[in-house]
């Protein structure tokens, strides 16, 4: 779960193309580090917002390597090092045989390491009773938050929100 | 919200006439009234808003579930119960009470075995390669397909366990430093096996589960009863549904598929080497592989139908998960049939032209031949024409799209196809054990009714796992069904949106809108990748 800023106005839209429209004009009018709420991902609305590019892909590729390669180290240490078996002359260093386990340990490997990144990046807890803005902001409602560090940035933001037609505007104070 | 508005949603909720879109579909008609302004028809039909959605999947998970649903459960629950005292059983007497024998020592376990993961492979590929494919009608079925390929697995997993014997010292297939200074033969295609359908599992479940995530989300922010919010809470891990969040989560499945995607081909293939790697006629074969994997998509897609026929009428879900979904798994089954035929075929073929009088002398014995037994000739060449028939010749009813489209039809050729791949997988193993290189080794195989027992249990846990879900989560992928809903109202400046409807050979395009579409479909590929 991303933070809500400590001060911010929130405004509520009905429809997710006013969101990316108000996400657009938010940052037109120079608020930064607006951030955005729906019930499913809303493609192009991370340009507007200039939210960066996520870091899980090269963790994952990054998993893939390390697994693939301990899968390897261990097929090669138990057959050649540990416990060398000769098996009707054919080398010990059987690597066609070992590609299977390799692959396999790979892509486990690499889907943990997606699965868990993601749980670090999006701050993913179990919570049994979270405090969630709204409760239709996972069933049919999108927000924008705007954080509003001053009286002015406050008055700015609802301006600019009562000219989107914002469905509802809320005022957040922590 | 004005209160207008909520007022037309509610009436929307209790139209009679909501639900009668499969009816319409049942004779071939379709697109009345939910069509879109360039005559194609939407994946969901416009009248259904977001909260529609939301409510209709989620209903079921709010309602104390009717008599027939507990009938159900409680029926797979039986048969579970008996497979577990069977189990129990077998634990205590050994592996002697089954049909196995020498040479025939890979019975219904494996079959069995083989059946459940190969039923696996319809939902990942649902959920995973046609995401890569970008086919968007998936998210009507996906979460349903990869909850059955995940029981599916699970029942798999138990028959290698209890084949080895004794079960209680199983996890000796695992590599672990140990007091008996040994290690696992990596070498083994069986120790590949083992690596194989347990990374399968453990990336299925993982992979559902993210999909799950804001899903639950949803029930938690629905859910009325303080325990539910608090157990669907924990389960939704906080998730608010920040664009932030959806930013890493998207990566995170798209990557999810693109790792499941070689992982669902790999596994098939593995359990095919099992076989193929072996010496004996009729398994020593390089089409297994590929010919594994396509008799994996044509089984799991038969099980698909076999379960959503039935979930989308007593969950009411026809609106989501309609009779287009239905058709395309029917056609998929069509394929795959022609496929796993023609490897049938090819596999005779082969026999005959490569003059290997063994693999010459399996195939004959598979299709017409006897053994001395006793009691006097035996064979199993029912098996062989039971495939025959269930796996080639009635799926090709298929070619009709009345037939593709007709509910009861897709039923019921849907259980011929589960038993067909079924006898498949018999024919293969049981039937190339029996009849091997030496008359002096040939042997009959007759399962015992332990064998039969275990089996019933396996769809026991099946289907207890399966109605079970039904109730507990949602069983549609609701975030991701909300993504594809026709608007046609929405609209403006900065409109990014794609109109998601079905490709329908009726529907009129002109050059001017095919140019449209055109431009649209490469400016969502730019994004695509600016965003990648």
């Amino acid at each position: 779960m991303a933070r809500l800023p400590k001060s911010c106005v929130i405004g509520f839209f009905n429809d997710p193309d006013q969101l990316v429209h108000a996400a657009g004009e938010a940052t037109n009018e120079g608020f930064r580090n607006c951030d955005a709420y729906s019930p499913y991902p809303i493609h192009g609305i991370e340009e507007v917002l200039r939210i960066r590019r996520s870091w899980i892909p090269s963790a994952a590729l990054t998993g893939l390597l390390i697994g693939a390669c301990l899968g390897f180290a261990l097929q090669y240490w138990t057959h050649v090092i540990d416990w060398p078996i000769n098996v009707g002359g054919k080398p010990l260093n059987a690597w066609p045989a070992y590609v299977v386990i390799v692959f396999e340990c790979g892509v486990l490997c690499s889907a943990l390491t997606n699965f868990l990144s993601m749980f670090v990046a999006c701050r993913l807890v179990p919570h049994p009773f979270p405090d969630v803005i709204d409760e239709d902001l996972t069933n049919d409602r999108f927000a924008l938050v705007i954080p509003a560090r001053s009286d002015e940035d406050e008055s700015a933001a609802t301006q600019l929100l009562k000219r989107l037609k914002a469905d509802e505007i809320r005022k957040v104070e922590q | 919200m004005s209160l207008i508005e909520q007022e037309s949603r509610n009436t929307e909720v209790l139209d009679p006439g909501i639900h009668d879109h499969g009816v319409h579909d049942d004779d071939g008609h379709h697109g009345h009234g939910g069509m879109t302004p360039d005559g194609s028809e939407p994946l969901v039909d416009p009248k259904y808003s977001m909260r529609d959605i939301t409510d209709d999947v989620l209903a079921p998970m709010f309602k104390f579930p009717p008599l027939g649903w507990h009938l159900a459960f409680g029926a797979a629950q039986l048969c579970f119960a008996l497979g577990l005292v069977i189990v129990a059983i077998q634990m205590y007497r050994g592996l002697g009470i089954l049909g196995i024998n020498n040479p025939v020592g890979w019975g219904v376990y494996i079959t069995d075995f083989v059946f459940w993961v190969g039923i696996g492979h319809a939902g990942t590929l649902i959920s995973a390669i046609l995401f890569l494919f970008r086919q968007k009608w998936r998210t009507g079925i996906n979460r349903a397909a990869e909850a059955m390929t995940i029981f599916a697995v699970q029942c798999a997993g138990i028959f290698p366990l209890l084949h080895v014997g004794r079960t209680w010292k199983a996890y000796w297939l695992i590599p672990y430093p140990n007091d008996r200074l040994l290690w696992v033969n990596f070498r083994s295609p069986l120790l590949w096996d083992v690596f194989a359908v347990t990374t399968y599992a453990t990336v299925s479940v993982i992979f559902w589960y993210t999909g799950l995530i804001p899903d639950f989300a949803t029930v938690r922010d629905k859910a009325k009863n303080k325990i539910q919010k608090g157990v669907y809470g924990v389960l939704a891990m906080n998730w608010r549904g920040s664009i932030r969040d959806w930013a890493h989560y998207e990566r995170v499945y798209a990557q999810f598929a693109w790792l499941a995607t070689p992982l669902v081909l790999s596994v098939h293939s593995v359990v095919s080497f099992d076989f193929a790697v072996s010496m004996i006629p009729g398994w020593h074969t390089t089409i297994f592989p590929p010919y594994f994997v396509a008799g994996a998509i044509f089984s799991g897609f038969g099980m698909v139908i076999t379960l959503l026929v039935p979930m989308r009428k007593f969950l009411r879900l026809e609106h989501i998960i309609t009779m287009n979904h239905l058709e395309l798994c029917n056609k998929v089954i069509l394929l795959t049939s022609m496929i796993v035929g023609y490897a049938y075929l090819s596999e005779f073929f082969v026999a005959w032209y490569s003059e290997a009088p063994y693999e010459k002398a399996q195939f004959i014995y598979r299709a017409i031949g006897m053994l001395d037994s006793p009691q006097g000739g035996v064979a199993h060449a029912w098996a062989f024409w039971t495939m025959m028939t269930c796996n080639v010749f009635i799926p090709q009813l298929y070619w009709s799209k009345r037939l593709r489209r007709n509910l009861k039809v897709m039923f019921i050729i849907s259980i011929f196809v589960n038993i067909g791949m079924w006898f498949e997988r018999f024919n293969i193993f049981v039937l190339s054990l029996e009849h091997d290189f030496l008359p002096a080794n040939w042997s009959y195989y007759q399962p015992t009714l332990f064998d039969w027992g275990v089996t019933l249990g396996s769809f026991g846990l099946f289907f207890t796992l399966f109605f079970g879900f039904t109730r507990v989560m949602p069983t549609v992928a609701i975030a991701e069904i909300k993504s594809i809903l026709h608007r046609p109202n929405a609209g403006g400046a900065n409109r990014r949106f794609e109109v998601v409807s079905w490709p329908t050979e009726s529907a009129p395009v002109h050059p001017g809108q095919a140019a449209v579409a055109g431009t649209a479909a490469e400016k969502e590929d730019a994004e695509d990748g600016k965003t990648s």
